[in-house]
């Protein structure tokens, strides 16, 4: 096509083109006009192309995980407005709504508050004895993780809580005075405690950094980063179907328009079950399945506590009447090879939270209250390390 | 059931935890022994549960 006119091109199709002809651009200013072209995008200048154009990407290896930690910019913060089910909808048509949850929420206390955005906490350390177990079973390089969760685990508020104990309730244990009288500097704690308290939230904020660039947080669906190491990345989240009123009474099983209060589905009348009532917390979809996998055969304990507020917030009513929580139990020999229960970790994220309150008038079968106040967990055959 | 299990469960209600509801009848079964271990209410709380696609008549 070399030395075709400017005026006009004739191409293949038949149609004839006018304006600039290509073969002109190609052979001549090929370098400077693509160069011309893509140097908007290529400077960050294209607010079209600016995902596109990160230069996290092209940092070296050994700086990723700092890139990661300071130049992520996606999170999960979806705007608190009914959120409908994304995908063919099965059997859920009506738009679901989010519910505000805090950290330590009680079960009486989660209010519908549809205009804030959701608070999903996600508690990327593990306890000291998961930690140890974790370390005594796993040779990975997941070591240095470790080391360092159980460090800050011990690091944590203990001179804090000491200092704290003598300058605001009056000492009665006999160690703790003979450290405060050893110690008279710390015994004036008034003055101290306003400096202490910085210095523990500085070592607090420098031990989460020193976590986000060992560890950095990952959406536990599609490994994205997170910007704030909460929960799920939101395109993760918008395919994530959260199971809401109206549902069957018995079953849970959601209902496709309202049909009233109580009404029952059709399984639960054909075959109804052993147990009262069944609530879920979402659909067994791509992202519910992705969570359960990670959850149980990848020993992504740090999980549990964001899946058990998913859970408290479904079984409100449920856990606000309950006098204990019952962990499936596991076979030993499946107990043996996981290492773990996965519903009694469920169970334990639910208990860490305080959901549960025991009902007033409850039946206590033990003879001292306190004692039976004072188990840890409901004894349940093979309920696992609970 | 044990003497003692039955003691720790009887006439309280209680939330059995599980994963994954497929078909109910893990939960089923639990429930079950429960209460003929003499718990009063017994309530299934389980992360996902798996719900069949309606199927609408043409």
């Amino acid at each position: 096509m070399q030395g075709t006119s400017l005026i006009s091109q004739a191409s293949a199709t038949g149609f004839t083109v006018s304006g600039v002809c290509a073969t002109t651009i190609k052979s001549i200013l090929l370098a400077l006009i693509n160069s011309f072209a893509t140097s908007a995008a290529r400077l960050g200048l294209d607010w079209l192309s600016l995902t596109m154009t990160s230069t996290a990407w092209v940092w070296l290896p050994i700086l990723m995980p700092l890139a990661t930690a300071f130049l992520n910019s996606p999170s999960t913060k979806p705007s608190g407005s009914a959120k409908i089910a994304s995908g063919p909808v099965d059997g859920v048509t009506n738009p679901i709504l989010m519910a505000r949850l805090c950290a330590r929420s009680t079960a009486g206390a989660i209010a519908s508050n549809v205009a804030a955005p959701p608070v999903f906490r996600i508690c990327r350390r593990l306890a000291v004895s998961e930690s140890f177990a974790l370390c005594m079973t796993s040779p990975s390089p997941i070591w240095s993780f470790l080391a360092i969760c159980w460090i800050s685990n011990h690091l944590k508020w203990q001179p804090v809580c000491k200092a704290r104990r003598i300058a605001t309730e009056p000492v009665e244990n006999a160690a703790v005075q003979r450290w405060a009288t050893a110690m008279p500097m710390m015994a004036t704690g008034n003055q101290l405690r306003a400096p202490i308290a910085r210095t523990s939230v500085a070592l607090r904020r420098a031990g989460r950094l020193l976590l986000d660039i060992a560890q950095p947080p990952l959406c536990p669906s599609c490994r994205a980063p997170l910007g704030d190491g909460a929960g799920l990345c939101a395109a993760c989240w918008s395919k994530l179907s959260l199971i809401e009123p109206p549902y069957c009474a018995r079953l849970g099983i959601p209902f496709a328009y309202d049909p009233g209060p109580g009404l029952l589905s059709m399984e639960a009348i054909a075959n109804p079950p052993a147990y009262d009532r069944a609530r879920a917390a979402v659909r067994y979809d791509d992202i519910a399945r992705q969570l359960v996998t990670s959850f149980k055969y990848t020993d992504r304990l740090d999980l549990a506590p964001m899946m058990g507020h998913w859970m408290a917030r479904a079984g409100r009513e449920l856990l606000g009447q309950a006098d204990a929580l019952l962990p499936v139990p596991l076979h030993w020999r499946r107990l043996w090879a996981r290492r773990f229960n996965q519903s009694a970790a469920l169970a334990r994220a639910r208990r860490r939270s305080r959901s549960v309150c025991p009902r007033p008038n409850a039946p206590t079968t033990c003879k001292a209250p306190s004692a039976c106040r004072r188990r840890k967990r409901p004894r349940w055959p093979a309920a696992g390390w609970c | 059931m044990p003497a003692e299990e039955k003691a720790q469960v009887a006439g309280r209600r209680l939330v059995l935890i599980d994963d994954v509801l497929t078909s109910g009848a893990t939960v089923d079964t639990c429930a079950r022994a429960l209460l003929r271990a003499g718990a009063a209410h017994v309530d299934v709380l389980v992360f996902a549960r798996v719900v069949a696609p309606v199927r609408t008549p043409i």
